[in-house]
């Protein structure tokens, strides 16, 4: 923990919050247990925006998962799968794991995750608010599973069980009801239940 | 490793940042511009911010000229970072 830096009342509250911390991870991850800078945690514990800012970061060895822990201390979970390694050769470091930007990025050595990313892909409540936040956002079915698609990076003719032509009509919502065969098959394709496919 | 983009020492020293990262929400293509704890995507198929909240008027006039101005560079460094969903694939492909 980089407490050492810190002094005075704000060295008190920092020990506060990692203490709180560390009395929710177990021994194996209290060693791995890093928070943000405190000039940078005092300011998102504040935020108005708390619940979507990282404040803390630790590593599950064991299950192989990144715990995060937003700004209303509540974890969450993430595989190491989410890390994807990079076109570009960057590979997440989950043996250095760091909060950077007051919470909104999550850096694994030299690789960078986006908080916004994280959540939009394992918190239905974020996102819910960040489509309605969206400007021009196509919050059609087609667009959601378009959405979907390429934030997978898969191609529309490489959906086990569905062509693609048919995936283009859903994409552009010419089908108005897609069989149900269909839906599980992008839905396994795509990592997501059945009933989230239009959540995207 | 992500990219940060050169936004000039007066921005920077504002304590403005302007990034893409190893992994982002790739739809559609963005950079964000991060100020604190608040973040801007700015769109670089329409060149116009994504979302209503936090107000785009909050980011300086210099900066958002900037970003205009820099939109080829940040297009290139997507299409580098992200091949299998580039800039250029719009809506009707």
């Amino acid at each position: 923990m980089p407490s050492k830096t810190v002094r005075g009342k704000g060295a008190i509250r920092y020990e506060v919050v990692g203490m709180l911390l560390r009395a929710v991870v177990t021994p194996d991850q209290v060693g791995t247990l890093q928070l943000l800078p405190l000039p940078q945690l005092r300011e998102a514990l504040g935020a108005t925006n708390a619940r979507d800012l990282v404040i803390a970061v630790a590593i599950d060895q064991e299950h192989r998962h990144v715990i995060l822990y937003r700004g209303t201390l509540e974890p969450l979970m993430v595989p190491y799968s989410w890390f994807t390694e990079h076109q570009t050769g960057a590979r997440p470091t989950f043996t250095d794991a760091t909060i950077r930007d007051y919470g909104q990025t999550v850096r694994l050595g030299k690789y960078e995750a986006s908080v916004d990313a994280i959540l939009y892909d394992w918190d239905a409540e974020y996102r819910q608010r960040a489509n309605a936040r969206e400007v021009m956002l196509d919050t059609s079915f087609g667009g959601s599973i378009r959405r979907l698609r390429l934030s997978r990076g898969i191609r529309r003719d490489a959906i086990p069980g569905v062509t693609e032509k048919a995936v283009a009509r859903i994409e552009r919502n010419e089908v108005q009801r897609p069989h149900r065969g269909t839906l599980r098959a992008l839905a396994k394709a795509f990592g997501v239940a059945e009933e989230a496919l239009g959540t995207y | 490793m992500p990219i940060n983009f050169w936004i000039g020492t007066h921005l920077a020293a504002q304590g403005w940042k302007v990034k893409i990262r190893d992994r982002e929400r790739l739809e559609p293509p963005h950079v964000s511009v991060m100020y604190r704890t608040a973040t801007w995507r700015f769109n670089l198929r329409t060149a116009m911010f994504m979302d209503r909240e936090p107000a785009p008027a909050r980011v300086p006039v210099e900066l958002r000229n900037l970003l205009s101005d820099l939109l080829p560079q940040f297009r290139a460094a997507w299409d580098r970072m992200y091949p299998d969903n580039p800039v250029g694939e719009t809506h009707a492909e």
